[in-house]
């Protein structure tokens, strides 16, 4: 959890490079922007499974950070913004494409995978299991681990704070069951380094 | 490795060498695109709050509200200290009330529809007691009486000093998206209760049945000319004896034997037609091959080598028996207007034509005139009439209120040349088709009255009657003449009325019915649900009992479609004050599931099987009882 802090320290810093001229603040939103387009998308990737879609959406949302990096810039978490922005981006596009007619997964039980062996693969584990959870649940999850405190969370997605506690709770405990019903429920996989 | 294991793999946020790329390229994107906006002069924030989203913000319900604006969602805030209830401009346009309008919870309680206000109610105040967040989905009844599905988060909002301050609803129109996923839901459920697949075949042989392979002549006779085979088996044997009128050696009602039979001669044809032909079974032992595009003569060639194939075999039927068969082949030209079920007639006159003649197969050149066909038909039944060739068999009916059997189905049975008993529906249904049915519904009724009389007097008996008789002017008058006659109590009786379809004259069959629940007899519906008795039937027809289609039973415990279907008919009945009755029980589990929708009678295998009827023991000897039936494998092995 603690690498996600990192990651906006550092993009704080980028944005706090130099003097506030011009060329400077194109460099310091450069430097953001290289920096935290995964993780937006990664963030977005979480709740929507069209690549396409979400790729346009965090594009969006940058660009209008661009315009506004000037006023951004001086948040004490730029990042948190951009997460509300391209958020708020995906869901225009969806309700423009008439994509939100979300179907119901069946409750089927999850398929017997592979143990993940980088980053990569125990994302890509999570997003296969995070359509079960209540899309606002998986939200609120994915923020968590990413580093972002409940009040953070809160402000981000525009809900209450005990609502943040009760969905971190309830998507744990879904997301424990489902690895469960995958395999995964060797006590500590940690001592194997 | 658990779920701990994948998220801290998971939480890692260093990118990868591809992923850094992509920023890179994605960061030029950015600048490209923003600087074309710029230069096209697009607003770029419009829809867009530039605010910090962390700023330490005491009021959580104007955040939330702030928030849901934005994505176009409404609101309603109760906040304790006012005890008010306020909504935002959009929260009024989703339930279509003007945004002037204060709310209050008496008037928002009347926009939920009632059946959902309860539901609704529990969601809110569970979200105040447990302090927590609930969602949940209620029809809002718009003054305009228009109804829209509206969804809601309820949350449960803190002050500056985390002391609880209110519930702030946000609320969504899902009306679209309510009705695509109950779409969604009638497809699927759709799919599981339709069959993708006409029935049509036989189980035993997996033929197509008569009518079906009728169908597939029409179809075929679209495509040009061609020529149809009917090949007939009877087993000759040394131990039928001429006039027994029963096969004694096989007590019962021959079922498994002609299951065998059939099995193994329907392997024998498939064998030698050629791939592309269409097989049929016609009827009890009489087999059908569709030949499209070939010569009379070539099918001839082809009909002499299933007839030579079927007779150089011995079968195993209870022991080994030698068969002998007939073929009857019919060539038409296609779009000359003969139909499938015509041909079909045709090519049995020629297989009997054959028969007669002691050769072993007849070919028509062409169709029959329909007159002729008509004519032949007619007297052949006339004949069969005449010549006595029927006999009664009795299936037990099981009452099950009583868990006693206390009724008794007649089935007619056709006694063919080699004195075996057979099924009747070909015959009856030529019989309806040529309007000869009355002719045998009279001999029926002359001889299950005649076996009430020398049965038991607390007997009760079930007895099938055309729906085409029923225009009979004399057949009451007649009815009542041999009960009369032979003293018979009309209460022990019930016409079971078949092919309803085929009533012509309504009136004469409203006088009918009502004439013989007068009398005091009953009135039943065979086969409803299969046949073609529209619901408005049973108002105006005196009907005192439904049979419900032995194909609604079979395989009702894994088929949601059946059961849906038959608990319908129970209920609908049982408010019209009629009875039901299920045929096909052939298991226990079956027979549960009935009692439990209160079916008030059973029939099938299980309650019994159709024996020979024992009630004359002048002329025919009572049979020895009949066996169980064997595993189904087993006869199929025997082929």
């Amino acid at each position: 959890m603690r690498s996600g802090d990192n990651a906006v320290v550092r993009a704080e810093s980028a944005a706090r490079l130099g003097d506030r001229g011009q060329v400077d603040s194109e460099q310091s939103f450069e430097a953001f922007c290289q920096r935290n387009f995964v993780l937006v998308e990664r963030f977005l990737l979480a709740q929507c499974a069209d690549r396409g879609l979400v790729e346009d959406a965090v594009q969006e949302a940058f660009i209008t950070a661009r315009d506004k990096w000037e006023q951004i810039r001086d948040y004490e978490k730029p990042l948190a913004w951009m997460y509300k922005t391209a958020r708020y981006k995906l869901l225009v596009l969806h309700r423009r494409s008439r994509q939100d007619t979300v179907v119901g997964l069946e409750e089927v039980p999850p398929e017997r995978l592979a143990e993940p062996a980088d980053p990569a693969e125990a994302r890509e584990l999570l997003r296969g299991w995070l359509p079960r959870l209540p899309p606002r649940q998986a939200e609120v999850f994915v923020l968590a681990l990413d580093g972002w405190s409940d009040h953070e969370i809160a402000g981000i997605l525009g809900i209450a704070y005990n609502t943040v506690r009760t969905y971190r709770q309830e998507a744990r405990r879904r997301l424990k069951e489902l690895a469960q019903q995958a395999g995964f429920e060797t006590p500590s996989g940690r001592d194997r380094g | 490795m658990n779920l701990d294991d994948i998220l801290s793999l998971a939480s890692d946020r260093t990118l990868s060498e591809l992923e850094r790329a992509r920023a890179r390229r994605a960061t030029r994107r950015v600048q490209e695109e923003y600087q074309r906006a710029v230069s096209e002069g697009r607003d770029l924030t419009g829809d867009v709050e530039v605010r910090d989203p962390l700023t330490s913000e005491t009021d959580e319900a104007a955040r939330i509200t702030r928030a849901a604006q934005l994505a176009k969602l409404g609101t309603v805030s109760w906040l304790r200290a006012s005890g008010q209830l306020t909504w935002s401009d959009e929260m009024a346009l989703i339930v279509g009330c003007p945004p002037s309008l204060r709310p209050s919870i008496p008037a928002l309680s009347r926009l939920i529809h009632p059946d959902d206000l309860g539901k609704f109610r529990q969601v809110v105040e569970s979200v105040w007691r447990d302090r927590t967040v609930r969602e949940t989905t209620c029809r809002v009844v718009r003054p305009d009486r228009i109804t829209r599905y509206v969804h809601c988060y309820l949350e449960y909002v803190v002050d500056g000093e985390n002391r609880p301050h209110g519930i702030i609803a946000t609320a969504r129109d899902i009306t679209e998206l309510e009705l695509a996923r109950q779409e969604q839901e009638r497809l699927a459920r759709r799919r599981e209760t339709v069959q993708a697949e006409l029935a049509g075949r036989d189980p035993v042989t997996g033929l197509f049945h008569r009518a079906r392979f009728a169908d597939e002549i029409d179809t075929a006779q679209r495509g040009g000319p061609g020529v149809l085979l009917v090949v007939a088996v009877e087993p000759v044997g040394p131990a039928v004896g001429p006039g027994t009128g029963l096969d004694d050696t096989e007590p019962g009602d021959g079922t498994d034997e002609q299951d065998r039979l059939a099995l193994a001669v329907a392997q024998v044809v498939r064998r030698v037609a050629r791939r592309s032909d269409v097989c049929g079974l016609t009827g009890p032992n009489e087999f059908g091959v569709l030949m499209q595009r070939t010569t009379l003569s070539s099918a001839t060639a082809l009909a002499e080598s299933i007839i030579d194939g079927i007779r150089s075999q011995s079968f195993v039927l209870g022991r080994t028996r030698l068969v002998d068969a007939w073929g009857g082949l019919v060539r038409y030209q296609g779009r000359d207007g003969s139909r499938g079920a015509d041909l079909i007639v045709d090519a049995e006159t020629a297989w009997r034509r054959a028969r007669a003649t002691g050769v072993s197969r007849v070919a028509l050149d062409q169709p029959a005139a329909e007159d002729e066909r008509r004519e032949l038909c007619r007297s052949r039944i006339r004949a069969t009439v005449a010549e006595n060739r029927f006999t009664l068999y009795t299936q037990p009916i099981l009452d099950l209120r009583l868990n006693q059997i206390t009724r008794q189905e007649i089935l007619l049975r056709l006694v063919n040349d080699g004195g075996q008993a057979h099924s009747a529906s070909t015959l009856l249904g030529d019989a309806e088709r040529v309007d000869e049915i009355l002719t045998i519904d009279r001999w029926v009724i002359d001889r299950t009255i005649e076996l009430i009389a020398q049965g038991s007097r607390t007997s009760h008996y079930q007895v099938n009657l055309s729906g085409r008789s029923l225009g009979d002017p004399h057949l009451l008058e007649r009815v009542q003449q041999q009960l009369q006659r032979y003293d018979v109590d009309p209460g022990q009786l019930t016409f079971e009325i078949t092919e309803t379809a085929r009533i012509g004259n309504l009136t004469e069959a409203h006088n009918f019915a009502y004439g013989i629940r007068q009398l005091g007899c009953q009135l039943a519906l065979d086969d409803f649900g299969s046949g073609h008795v529209p619901f408005a039937f049973l108002t105006y027809f005196p009907v005192d009992l439904v049979k419900v289609g032995g194909e609604f039973i079979t395989g009702i415990r894994h088929s949601v479609a059946n059961r849906g279907i038959v608990r319908s008919i129970v209920e609908m009945c049982r408010a019209l004050g009629i009875r039901t009755a299920a045929e096909h029980v052939e298991d226990e589990a079956t027979m549960d599931l009935l009692r439990d929708y209160g079916v008030d009678f059973a029939q099938g295998y299980l309650v019994g099987k159709p024996k020979p009827v024992t009630g004359s023991p002048r002329t025919v000897p009572a049979p020895a009882e009949v066996e169980p039936d064997p595993e189904r494998e087993l006869r199929a092995a025997t082929g």
